[in-house]
């Protein structure tokens, strides 16, 4: 016990000393600067006024909030399987091979989101290409349903979370222990339980991690939603953008925005408490 | 010794920038920040209103946009960030009710050429308008039958597909109630109740749009078959030979109105500005770009007497449309954007 609390008392003491250590508290601070005034606002709010909530600001808040939700797991999930595929697919390739396939899934992150979403919203609308094709090989008269709802959020928020659940898986397959992979073969374990038993286990922190940051990115989303959401595919950051702008009431809006905050927060905290062990857990190379 | 100098070099350096830093003239002089609705309409207003007047003026006209909401309108008017705005007539009741508005200097402009209702003591009507059902000529070619009221925009059987509204209970409630049978002159004041039990029935087949220059996209892409536009714009596309048609039955009319906040840092040069806009040749000029009622009464000679037709002031149209009551907005909107958007967002029955 002494050891482990001198041991924390030195690594603290190391931190202070260190620049980069500094130059990152920095940039946490001023990044988290904007986000933080209506944090800081909500709390005083919920501490100094009796926010008299109405029932229809109760269930609107709600809905908008399980919305979201359910439209940040779906995204996670489709992002993550897609990412995992494309990583598995080039993380035999060799230093060059790679850093070509990096750069290419992470091209579209160069290109600015409004222009991205309405590339997405010319592809999926009742004329657009992804119909057309269909409307050729289905001869279905009424189109495609897509936009507008719950289903385009999730496509066009998927297409644009992919780079990251690639970069984050990909760089969990980097450090897998091929050996182990190799001796189960040899003990004649079929592909499919090499895959279960050995693989995945290993690489579990990162796909974990990966759901969890993207999870995070797509709760506080606003541009998608506010282009393609229409009345089904509402998110909470569109939402409060409303109730600032539009409906004049700051004080729901800060508490949501409080509540999406709070919500962050431990899933932040469990991601970064993954990428620890899963960095930390790496045998030296 | 080289250490030291390099921090004097460094000091020195930072106090001349400090220095200069404040010595920086007024960002705003002869720049006037102009804020609409973009789209057509505000390049109706760029081309016939703000080019000519900084160019015969020298000044710097900075466009922006934006979509309507009062909240954002307060903020930007007191801070002195947007000079002279174009408002909906409910939002000028409200803004010059709050006293955050300039008075209109109607010294320089002859109020005898401008219709009754656009002379405002907080703002200056600039061009009428009106809301109407759009829909795509090729879904409904003039062999079939085509859509001309809101009751047919409410008839899911006779015309299936999806439809699209503004997201704002302003117009929509009116346009609700007239499906459901209300009579024009009994419209006012709104049977909030039965607007938005009218509205259940379509809500399964309702997209909302939050932007003006939408509607138009949404009919010719062919994600909706009907849409709430505005008449303008529809026209304008339809000018241009996109399959777009409207129908002027009991279409709402209102007027939109240039406002000065008092915040504004360029007050003479707004001042000079509005009463421009309401100049026979700015007026002329506008109802070249786009197919909306002038405020100057001179104006309409110099239109074309097929595009005379087209305004929703001719007389044709304005007989059969409705009049847009900004006194119940202004005291009831707040509530009812609450009922609103509770009711957007519960799922449809």
């Amino acid at each position: 016990m002494a050891t482990t609390a001198t041991n924390l008392r030195v690594r603290l003491v190391r931190m202070a000393q260190s620049p980069c250590c500094w130059a990152g508290c920095l940039a946490a601070v001023v990044g988290l600067l904007p986000f933080s005034f209506l944090l800081i606002d909500g709390l005083r709010v919920l501490v100094t006024q009796p926010y008299i909530v109405t029932g229809t600001a109760i269930t609107a808040g709600a809905r908008v909030g399980w919305n979201t939700i359910q439209i940040a797991v779906w995204t996670s999930v489709v992002s993550l399987i897609l990412g995992f595929c494309l990583a598995k697919a080039c993380s035999r390739f060799n230093k060059r091979a790679l850093l070509t396939m990096v750069l290419l899934v992470i091209m579209p992150l160069f290109v600015n989101q409004i222009a991205r979403n309405a590339a997405w919203m010319w592809l999926l609308d009742a004329s657009g290409l992804l119909n057309k094709v269909f409307a050729v090989l289905l001869h279905r008269d009424a189109p495609l349903e897509i936009l507008y709802r719950r289903l385009g959020v999730i496509v066009v928020l998927a297409h644009g979370m992919v780079p990251i659940a690639f970069l984050l898986c990909l760089a969990s397959m980097q450090v897998l222990d091929e050996d182990s992979l190799s001796a189960a073969r040899t003990c004649g374990a079929g592909p499919c339980r090499v895959f279960i038993s050995i693989y995945l286990p290993q690489i579990a922190p990162g796909l974990a991690a990966s759901f969890a940051l993207v999870g995070i990115l797509t709760l506080g989303y606003y541009i998608t939603p506010a282009m393609l959401g229409g009345r089904d595919g509402i998110m909470i950051a569109k939402y409060i953008e409303q109730l600032l702008n539009r409906i004049g009431d700051p004080v729901a809006a800060s508490i949501l925005a409080l509540a999406l905050g709070l919500v962050c927060i431990p899933l932040a905290a469990g991601l970064a408490r993954l990428l620890n062990s899963f960095y930390a857990s790496q045998p030296p190379n | 010794m080289r250490m030291a100098s390099l921090r004097h070099g460094v000091f020195a350096l930072s106090c001349i920038l400090t220095l200069t830093a404040g010595c920086q003239r007024s960002p705003r002089q002869r720049e006037l920040v102009v804020v609409s609705f973009g789209g057509e309409w505000q390049k109706a207003q760029t081309e016939a209103m703000m080019k000519p007047f900084a160019t015969a003026n020298k000044v710097r006209i900075t466009p922006s946009e934006y979509g309507g909401d009062y909240e954002l309108l307060a903020q930007k008017l007191g801070s002195g960030a947007w000079d002279v705005v174009d408002v909906e007539p409910a939002e000028l009741l409200r803004a010059a009710g709050a006293g955050i508005l300039e008075k209109i200097d109607y010294t320089k402009i002859r109020k005898a050429a401008l219709i009754p209702s656009a002379v405002h003591d907080f703002g200056i009507g600039l061009m009428t308008y009106s809301i109407v059902l759009g829909f795509n000529s090729i879904t409904y070619p003039s062999s079939k039958p085509r859509p001309s009221s809101w009751a047919d925009f409410w008839d899911l059987d006779k015309f299936p597909g999806k439809r699209a509204m503004h997201n704002s209970p302003q117009w929509m409630l009116e346009i609700a109630l007239l499906a459901d049978g209300v009579s024009a002159e009994k419209l006012y004041p709104l049977d909030v109740e039965r607007a938005f039990s009218s509205l259940d029935k379509i809500k399964s087949q309702l997209i909302t749009y939050e932007s003006w220059a939408q509607p138009t996209q949404l009919l010719l892409r062919g994600d909706v078959v009907m849409s709430v536009g505005t008449s303008g714009r529809l026209l304008a596309a339809k000018e241009e030979g996109k399959p777009i048609q409207i129908s002027w039955e009991n279409g709402i009319v209102a007027s939109d109105y240039w406002v000065i906040g008092k915040g504004s840092q360029n007050k003479e040069l707004a001042q000079a500005f509005v009463s421009y806009s309401v100049s026979d040749e700015a007026q002329s000029a506008m109802a070249k770009y786009i197919l909306y009622g002038p405020s100057n009464t001179n104006a309409l000679s110099s239109i074309a007497a097929n595009r005379r037709s087209l305004l929703p002031t001719a007389p044709e149209h304005f007989s059969q449309q409705v009049r847009f009551d900004a006194e119940w907005w202004y005291i009831n909107k707040k509530r009812v954007l609450e009922r609103w958007n509770g009711w957007l967002l519960s799922p449809a029955k």
